[in-house]
């Protein structure tokens, strides 16, 4: 009953949480729903921010136990360096397994063509590795950070996302997903991604991240770089995978990275931001979205998002 | 700060979709890389820059123009973060719409002003209140197809105030607007002087936030049992 209640009770029970705490107990349901619900799930981890914030979330959710899933991390050879690292530091310090598959291998194993062009990106060819992998480990949930307001393909999806035989997601199959009940049962030979962050901005992401003190790679931070020019006017890391030739303009600036994925198709934005607190700043003030500004894959055509989630991608 | 969940819903070509579109762009919550896209796809459409657009995200909507699929999105205010779902309206799609009213704190039941309160405003409403969402917003669209009249806006309020009283609704909150032009929208509109209310997003502003649950008959959700089952922590469990 609502009215056992006195007035100076109800005044406390009902401040609200502050808005990260509910974000991170919706993430945290979830998670422990995964592990509830899936024989073998697995943790997809890039590298990146909103995958770096997953860990912490998973380290709330299950400790003092080991987390119930190993990081797995599908390396595309284009990789940043310093995320490398930073990823062999980050599994080691949480002591948590680490599984790595190359796409180098994928494209051997299934005679792929390899990308070309002056700035090949094998971004593409991460979905065969991550198809591959998730049929040698059995893994029938794969936890993702993607957002919903990442993209607008992205936006439709639930965060239990069912995907068939091949990865394929269906946007025609969306399964109802009520209240906070998250329906895991699925047929034999597909799998679900799951999408604890969903809900979250970039700019969420980055509160949190304030807020949990949590460490990221350095290459989030301006720094200075040998950059590409591109004739859309956004730099692109100098790399020894791009082939470029005498009309290239390169130009050292200080830039960072807004978003981390592969050296090749992840453009750098031009930035000062040297801490968490200067970076909130500067996406306060930002005019472009994290993915416009930054990546070259999306602005290929309208539904490149959706196109690749339809072929299984992540 | 804390969260609104809120859902737009009501039929088919009420405008939902460019409510939203509205909302996100009159509180300069769309990017401009996003705005270029919009523009690149009115060069070859003609006419004004659709805001349907900006939720409209599968392949199939945009080609059909109409809404299959929830859609989130999300902006802030200094006041408030606000999770928008924006629901589709055609009657074989009510599912999706369920899915996306179970987790809102507020919906906004869009209805046309020259169609006046019609079947699937009060099938929304319906589910909507089963659903467990408490505050309504009766937002009264297109109103400038209907000459901004008052006598129009207010047959309607009498006409959903009847679903209301059945439904037992407590909180609901009639504002006349349009989306396609912007007024009451983020800004009160000089059209609709005899209007003293909210905006839109001033009232989505101020409304307050359902407590998240019963506090008092609390339920234990067992997810998962951690057992660590270490040398220092051999018994535990938790």
């Amino acid at each position: 009953m609502w009215s056992v209640a006195t007035e100076g009770q109800m005044i406390k029970t009902y401040l609200p949480m502050d808005y990260l705490d509910k974000l991170e107990a919706e993430a945290i349901h979830i998670l422990r729903e995964v592990a509830g619900q899936f024989e073998r799930p697995a943790l997809l981890f890039s590298g990146g921010k909103d995958s770096i914030a997953l860990t912490r979330l998973a380290e709330k959710a299950f400790r003092p136990g080991k987390f119930p899933f190993p990081l797995v991390h599908i390396d595309t050879g284009h990789n940043f360096q310093e995320i490398i690292e930073f990823r062999d530091e980050l599994a080691t310090s949480l002591g948590e397994k680490l599984i790595v598959r190359k796409v180098e291998d994928t494209i051997l194993t299934r005679g792929l063509h390899e990308p070309g062009g002056k700035y090949p990106s094998r971004n593409p060819l991460q979905t065969y590795t991550l198809l591959d992998v998730i049929e040698e480990f059995e893994f029938d949930a794969c936890i993702g950070g993607a957002r919903r307001d990442e993209e607008k393909a992205r936006a439709k999806e639930r965060i239990f996302s069912v995907r068939d035989d091949f990865g394929q997601w269906d946007p025609k199959r969306q399964r109802p997903e009520l209240w906070n009940i998250y329906n895991g049962r699925i047929q034999k030979g597909e799998n679900v991604r799951v999408f604890p962050i969903s809900n979250w901005t970039e700019l969420d992401v980055w509160n949190y991240i304030q807020r949990e003190n949590i460490r990221l790679p350095d290459i989030y931070f301006a720094h200075e770089r040998q950059c590409v020019v591109l004739p859309s006017g956004q730099l692109l890391g100098l790399s020894e995978h791009l082939n470029l030739d005498d009309t290239d303009e390169i130009v050292s600036r200080r830039v960072r990275f807004r978003t981390v994925g592969d050296s090749t198709c992840t453009a750098a934005v031009e930035s000062d931001a040297a801490s968490i607190d200067d970076i909130i700043q500067d996406l306060l003030l930002a005019k472009v979205s994290e993915r416009g500004a930054t990546r070259l894959d999306d602005n290929l055509s309208e539904t490149g998002m959706e196109d690749r989630k339809r072929n299984g991608y992540f | 700060m804390d969260i609104l969940r809120f859902i737009t819903c009501g039929s088919v070509d009420d405008g939902k979709s460019t409510l939203i579109g509205r909302l996100l762009y009159d509180s300069d919550s769309v990017s401009l890389d996003v705005l270029a896209m919009l523009e690149k796809r009115r060069a070859t459409t003609g006419g004004d820059v659709d805001l349907a657009l900006l939720t409209d995200g599968l392949k199939a909507e945009r080609e059909q123009g109409i809404t299959i699929d929830v859609a989130h999105k999300y902006f802030t205010t200094p006041r408030r973060k606000f999770i928008i779902t924006d629901a589709p309206g055609h009657v074989q799609y009510t599912r999706n719409m369920v899915t996306g009213a179970s987790n809102a704190d507020l919906a906004i039941v869009l209805v046309d002003a020259r169609q006046g309160v019609v079947e699937q405003t009060r099938r929304h409403t319906l589910l909507a209140s089963l659903l467990g969402i408490r505050h309504f917003v009766l937002a009264v669209n297109k109103l400038d197809l209907a000459g901004y009249d008052e006598t129009v806006f207010q047959q309607i309020v009498a006409d959903y105030q009847l679903i209301a009283e059945q439904l037992k609704l407590d909180h609901v909150v009639a504002i006349p607007l349009s989306a396609l032009h912007g007024d009451n929208v983020v800004r009160r509109s000089k059209h609709i002087a005899w209007y003293g209310g909210p905006s839109l997003l001033e009232h989505l502003e101020s409304v307050p936030v359902p407590a998240e649950a019963n506090p008092y008959e609390p339920r234990f959700q067992v997810q998962y049992v951690i057992r660590p089952q270490t040398e220092e922590l051999p018994d535990y469990r938790g």
